[in-house]
């Protein structure tokens, strides 16, 4: 798991996840 | 802006966002504040082209970390306090489109991840009592935007329901030498039988006996753990099987996509000790009582307190188990 802190133009921070492979994609079951 | 009132007669806090009336309502795909910002497009929620799983202050939120004291001071019978706390937006997946129930094993056990990270840090706010993760799912529930998402509060106060609930595990443990109430249900629930929906080595999803909609269905670990934050990655993968089964089949029940609330059960963040009292548990409470008629929260349940439900929850099992094992007629 990966986090990058960000903060908006507001002021409000956003975090973006990442991770090793298996998020990758649409999100949309692939089978 | 946000601010809390004490009601003395049900003795829980009331929490007050009138700047919510303002929220994006219902607005088109094209222009959905939650998919990303494409080059040249109108500036969503997310600057970023493409996205895995993001988290980020709501824009109209329930609780802030930073709220005022209330300009309205109540009195002594009726205070109020400073609407203090967290409010957080998870966007599951970039696809506009996409549903909990269509994502791969793989997401769903990404996500899990992301919300055991945030109990963690949220739970970890001096000012946070307890960590709400939740999802509304559907225009039955009232979602102002589709884009598949969910989101946690973090509470400056136990909420009334959880609170009840551990209450009564306090309660039940004392009278029986230490027994975990949760775990005595899950036993109760296996050794009958005929509320299952689903079971894994390390979770159970049943109807319970008591079940306040037709098709609510809990979710519990098997082990007794206080938080999703204490699963162990065994745990938090078959989690994410599980879920995906369940949402499949809700799915599946009527043929449409079925909206849902889904509320996660855990220990609360105020520095008590709830070990054999707070046993994780996910519960999902579907309006649906048939294809085409809902459940309404009218007097009885509103005013009332008291849940009358038109099916038994055998019956409901049943059906829903067939639809999440594929094997309905």
């Amino acid at each position: 798991l990966r986090k990058e802190l960000e903060t908006k133009e507001d002021g409000r921070y956003i975090i973006f996840y990442s991770f090793e492979g298996e998020t990758e994609g649409t999100g949309e079951e692939e089978d | 802006l946000n601010q809390l009132r004490w009601d003395p007669t049900l003795q829980e806090w009331v929490a007050y966002a009138t700047h919510r009336q303002d929220r994006t309502f219902l607005p088109p795909a094209e222009y959905c504040p939650l998919c990303p910002t494409k080059p040249g497009g109108f500036p969503t929620e997310v600057p970023r082209e493409s996205y895995d799983i993001v988290v980020f202050e709501n824009k109209f939120p329930s609780f802030t970390p930073d709220a005022p004291e209330p300009e309205e001071p109540g009195t002594a019978l009726t205070p109020t306090a400073p609407g203090r706390g967290v409010a957080e937006v998870v966007l599951y997946s970039d696809d506009h489109d996409a549903t909990l129930a269509g994502m791969s094993e793989g997401r769903i056990r990404n996500l899990v991840e992301v919300w055991a990270d945030r109990y963690e840090e949220i739970g970890s706010l001096d000012f946070v009592e307890y960590v709400f993760i939740f999802e509304n799912k559907g225009e039955a529930i009232g979602v102002t935007l589709h884009h598949p998402h969910g989101q946690i509060y973090g509470y400056p106060f136990i909420p009334p329901r959880p609170a009840r609930e551990l209450n009564a595990a306090r309660e039940y443990r004392s009278e029986h030498e230490g027994r975990c109430l949760h775990c005595d249900l899950l036993s109760e629930e296996h050794w009958d039988g005929r509320r299952r929906i689903s079971k894994s080595e390390h979770f159970a999803a049943f109807i319970p006996f008591y079940a306040h909609f037709p098709y609510e269905v809990h979710l519990y670990a098997r082990r007794c753990v206080p938080s999703i934050a204490d699963l162990r990655a065994e745990e938090r993968r078959d989690m994410a099987r599980v879920l995906k089964r369940l949402l499949v089949g809700y799915d599946r029940l009527f043929a449409f996509s079925l909206p849902y609330m889904m509320v996660m059960h855990q220990s609360p963040t105020d520095g008590r000790d709830y070990e054999g009292v707070a046993h994780f548990h996910v519960e999902f409470y579907p309006p649906n009582r048939t294809a085409d008629k809902l459940k309404y929260l009218a007097s009885s349940e509103t005013g009332g307190g008291a849940f009358i439900v038109d099916a038994l929850p055998e019956q409901t099992a049943q059906t829903l188990r067939q639809a999440v094992e594929g094997t309905a007629p």
